[in-house]
């Protein structure tokens, strides 16, 4: 009896249920569409793409995969739409490759040779220069390069030496822009020449924004490596390359989009972090007028836990959202007056929205 | 008996309160101490040994020997490390027997775990593996040496990988929270690593040669020198492997020819290890003993690469070492009635990421512990004991203020067998830390015999422990991501166990069932808020079946011994602070069921092997996709023994591994070896 009553207890010590519910989510998507980039996880899920129905409101997770039939295999760290291509620079495995920017199918393959770790590119002609650390750039900032990729061969045709870890690029009359991540200033390539000059920082930088008179604003931003309290975003006037510094505590060194401007560059949403009513710190969106040059006394939004990025579209600010790269982030747009105004599922850890114009 | 309690102390910090919280505890053990006393069925007349006592309880008096031997820990000459059981009377112990034990010697304990024993680890091929026991997370189970835990202080978890088997004699693992005993991190369990005291006349030796597929190589040796009271043990080995095996890449997009998979060879994912231990042990009588044990260890890796990364990137090497000094000395007097034991340690870890020494990872720890036991009578003894440690680290993203961090713990344990069928045990345990709250672990365990009858018996153990950890380093000083104010995870583990044994002439072995339910909470990830940062996260339930059987026999009249273990083990995440659709859902990483079958059938000194192992799919992250499907791995061995004369044997063994050619993952993205072999010769003398 003592046996049975306890094998009983046994048994009853285990109720376990578990359920799991499949959740396809395949739909049809109409035209007039946006990307939403999601990295994925560095050392296992990779990169997938979400598209953006702004004429039906939606979000369809899985892009690359119900196109190409197949995953991706790398990271995406950035996105980049140039003459009818949308180029990716994939890290592990490190590449850069490149769908139709109508129909995402990828016909070629990407470009591995002298690619390593790429973060960032711009295009310029024929070319595309890619930034590049080349390796463990935090142990060893001269690893770092520009790839200059010739788009007709699709390939690497020159490493321009470029030390302190470049980052965020832009192209402004003949200039290539790099914003440094792991040295206090910003470098400047002459296209022609590619000799380097640098305008000096306060901060390191990571990304810019090129507004419509094609001067830049950059972030400063303070990381482990590069501690400042000089942060904010610099305002480069391309014609003299001088700098001036806006200054914003807290602006986010996070390697995503942090800073998305509205259709007629009149405002810069910028990640950045504030305190909560209970005093733990948290993302926020910060607003940059530029006609004043200043930002707003008050954040767009406060208290967004995982805020990974930043993006403007359709009167919209874009929010994304990924507190961890396990599982499925999430895009949030408000409205300019920073009223919620709706949440969709996106793929794991969201980090850009891209415009295919 | 009674726990630890563990403090820590900032070195130029006036702690006046210190012996103050020191009075407070022993008063508060005391009192439970005193209330267990109390509560306790009047002390019985009963004599019994104590420890292993309802075990060896006779089924059959003529049999005496032989259920002793198939239903304990070996607590002869026993290894240095401790009465796991006996203060432990209602947890789940188990010892690898020798024969199995013989069987991996060569490899790691990685594979010595997952063929052996109920237990799940993610791994890659040799280079990386992790254990997931009862569905925890690699840094919620300690692995021991001596007084030594090995999981490293910055990461908080161990590879299984590079723990050579060759160096060590016996391998015991607790299933279920161990912190009482073992301290922070031991939530899910406590391995521990074990040598055996020989007390060796004269010279013996062994020389072991191994050599396998994927340019896989072992070369041990063992010397054994002594007078019967005082021994030197040196135990050496150098193991590499190429790992250069082929699989079938599923990673390859050529979107050009339309190519999706290839076949391809693993690059750049070699191994290799060498290490030495010293053992020098003198005994002063048989109630007085003294050991010291040094355990020197070089690891070199590549890091595997991905798949897609192996195609992409085939120059890519990423190499890293991880560089160990382990020193254990204890000194053992159980002359007089309280016996006691004073012990002392060093720890040196250094680990270097692709050859960058620039960035220093490095850590050192000396722990000292002195603990004392008094058997009141046969039926009744107590423990108590305290173990202090200072830690300090050097590396590269933390603070320069932090210089180091004490710990002191206080440990208590009590043992009574209340009568002749039922044991009981308490243990207590008090950590403290520097400038972090740790709490109080008690864990009350019990056993009890069922029935005893001539060739069969049956116990019922059951224990509840509360457990917990201390963030990592890392989790609380990293640059400035570190979160000082991290709560201790914290884990209370309920089980209930069943054993019955059976022996006739022919047959002997055992039934061992046992369930669990184990909680744990405050689980600490790296989340992303504004910036990767630790948090206090998730809860996380595991509740499980583990069913584990051996049996001797004769099969055919050949000697045969067969064992299954088999593990349901449903561990689901309850609550997450972070979005997530996986609360309710099997945890990744954790097979929802997984087991093993193994038999061997000894013929004139030959022993023909098989074994086989099932894992079931497996998810690998919060969504469902990139789910791991399930595999099934088969193996063969065999080996037979030649005694050349008394003084020299000789052992040949050969394995085939994976003989199915399974093409399996264990980690999402890796490969994993096909078939492979390894042969082994072992040459013993005296």
């Amino acid at each position: 009896m003592k046996i049975k009553f306890l094998s009983i207890l046994a048994i009853a010590a285990f109720l376990f249920a578990s359920c799991d519910s499949d959740d396809n989510n395949d739909k049809d998507h109409g035209a007039g569409t946006s990307y939403v980039v999601n990295y994925g996880g560095y050392s296992s899920d990779k990169s997938s793409i979400s598209v953006y129905d702004d004429v039906n409101d939606l979000l369809t997770n899985n892009h690359f995969e119900t196109v190409n039939t197949v995953s991706m295999i790398s990271n995406v760290q950035y996105a980049y739409n140039y003459d009818g291509n949308i180029y990716m620079m994939g890290n592990n495995t490190d590449q850069v490759f490149w769908v139709d920017d109508q129909t995402f199918k990828q016909t070629e393959n990407g470009i591995t040779d002298d690619i390593i770790k790429p973060r960032y590119c711009v295009a310029d002609g024929d070319y595309l220069y890619v930034s590049c650390w080349g390796g463990d750039i935090w142990a060893d900032i001269t690893l770092s390069y520009i790839a200059k990729i010739n788009l007709d061969t699709k390939k690497v045709e020159k490493k321009i030496a470029l030390e302190g870890g470049p980052e965020g690029l832009a192209i402004v009359d003949g200039k290539l822009y790099a914003a440094l991540n792991y040295k206090n200033s910003i470098a400047v390539m002459d296209l022609d020449t590619e000799v380097f000059s640098y305008i000096e920082t306060q901060a390191v930088s990571s990304y810019f924004i090129k507004d419509n008179k094609d001067n830049l604003y950059a972030s400063q931003i303070s990381t482990y490596s590069s501690f400042s309290t000089e942060t904010g975003l610099a305002y480069i006037n391309t014609d003299t390359d001088e700098y001036e510094l806006y200054k914003l505590d807290g602006i986010s060194n996070s390697y995503v989009n942090i800073i998305s401007a509205d259709d007629d560059f009149s405002k810069l949403y910028v990640m950045t972090s504030a305190y909560n009513a209970d005093w733990s710190i948290s993302g926020a969106i910060a607003v940059f007028d530029t006609a004043t040059k200043s930002f707003e006394a008050e954040n767009l939004v406060n208290g967004v836990s995982g805020l990974n990025g930043v993006g403007f579209n359709d009167d919209k600010v874009f929010s994304f959202v990924s507190p961890s790269t396990t599982a499925n982030g999430k895009l949030v747009t408000y409205s300019t007056d920073g009223t919620l105004i709706k949440e969709y599922e996106t793929g794991i850890s969201p980090l850009m929205l891209l415009e295919v114009k | 008996m009674f726990g630890t309690v563990s403090y820590i102390i900032q070195v130029n910090r006036p702690i006046p309160y210190i012996s103050f919280a020191i009075k407070m505890i022993m008063k508060k053990i005391l009192i439970c101490i005193l209330l267990f006393f109390a509560l306790s069925p009047a002390y019985s007349n009963i004599s019994c040994a104590f420890y292993t006592a309802s075990d060896s309880i006779s089924i059959n008096a003529q049999k005496t020997n032989i259920l002793t031997v198939f239903d304990t820990i070996q607590l002869n000459e026993v290894v240095s490390y401790g009465k796991l059981k006996k203060y432990q009377s209602g947890a789940k112990i188990e010892m690898i027997p020798d024969r199995k034990f013989d069987a991996y010697r060569d490899g790691s304990l990685e594979q010595l775990l997952s063929r052996t024993l109920p237990i799940v680890l993610k791994s890659t091929a040799g280079t990386l593996s992790t254990i997931r026991l009862r569905g925890t997370s690699p840094n919620h189970t300690s692995v021991n040496f001596g007084g030594i835990n090995l999981n490293s202080l910055t990461l908080g978890q161990s590879n299984m990988s590079n723990v050579p088997m060759y160096l060590f004699d016996e391998v015991g693992v607790q299933f279920g929270s161990a912190s009482t005993v073992n301290g922070s991190g031991s939530i899910g369990g406590a391995i521990h690593l074990g040598l055996r005291n020989n007390w060796t006349k004269g010279v013996k030796a062994e020389a072991r040669i191994s050599h396998g597929s994927f340019g896989e190589e072992l070369y041990g040796t063992k010397i054994y020198l002594g007078n019967g009271k005082f021994e030197s043990v040196t135990r050496a080995y150098f193991y590499k492997k190429d790992n250069n095996f082929k699989f079938t890449n599923t990673a390859v997009h050529d979107f050009e020819k339309s190519i999706f998979q290839i076949e391809d060879k693993q690059r750049n994912a070699s191994v290799e290890n060498k290490g030495l231990i010293q053992e020098l042990n003198y005994k002063f009588s048989e109630e007085e003993t003294l050991i010291f044990n040094l355990w020197l260890e070089k690891d070199w890796h590549q890091i595997q690469q991905n798949m897609q990364q192996n195609y992409y990137k085939p120059e890519q090497k990423e190499p890293y070492e991880d560089k160990h000094i382990r020193l254990w000395t204890s000194y053992k007097n159980n002359k007089k009635l309280f016996k006691y034991e004073l012990s002392g340690g060093y720890v040196y870890d250094i680990g270097i990421d692709n050859g960058n020494t620039d960035d220093t990872i490095q850590t050192q720890r000396i722990i000292g512990e002195a603990s004392v036991e008094h058997e009141l009578n046969k039926k009744i003894s107590y423990k108590i004991g305290v173990k202090a440690s200072r830690i300090s680290p050097t590396v590269y993203t933390y603070s320069d203020d932090l210089e180091y961090e004490d710990r002191l713990d206080f440990y208590a344990s009590y043992f009574h067998k209340i009568n002749r069928k039922l044991t009981a045990t308490i243990n207590l345990r008090q950590g403290l830390v520097t400038d972090f709250s740790v709490p109080f672990t008690p864990t009350f365990g019990f056993k009890y015999l069922v029935f005893s009858k001539e060739n069969q018996a049956l116990n019922i153990n059951g224990n509840v422990a509360k457990s917990y950890r201390v963030p990592t380093f890392n989790d609380r000083f990293w640059g400035d991501q570190g979160n000082p104010d991290l709560n201790p995870e914290k884990g209370m583990n309920y089980e209930l166990g069943f054993k019955w044994n059976y022996s006739n002439n022919e047959t002997f072995g055992h039934i061992q069932l046992n369930t669990y339910f184990l909680n744990v909470d405050e689980w600490i990830l790296w989340v992303n808020n504004n910036g990767w940062e630790p948090q206090n996260v998730q809860k996380v339930e595991s509740k499980g079946l583990e069913l584990m059987t051996a049996w001797n026999y004769l099969f055919f009249g050949l000697k045969t011994e067969s064992g299954f273990n088999y593990s349901y083990t449903s561990t689901e995440r309850k609550k997450s602070r972070t979005i997530s659709d996986a609360v309710g859902r099997q945890l990744e990483y954790v097979p929802l069921h997984s087991g093993n079958f193994y038999s061997t059938i000894n013929y004139n000194n030959t022993d023909f092997s098989v074994d086989f192992k099932y894992t079931d799919k497996q998810y690998t992250n919060e969504e469902d996709n990139n789910i791991l499907s399930s595999y099934f791995l088969l193996n063969f061995s065999v080996g037979h023994q030649f005694k050349l004369n008394n003084k020299n044997k000789f052992k040949i063994k050969g394995m085939l591994n994976n003989i199915l050619d399974t093409d399996y993952q264990s980690t999402f993205g890796y490969a994993m070896p096909g078939i492979n072999y390894r042969l082994s010769l072992t040459y013993n003398i005296n």
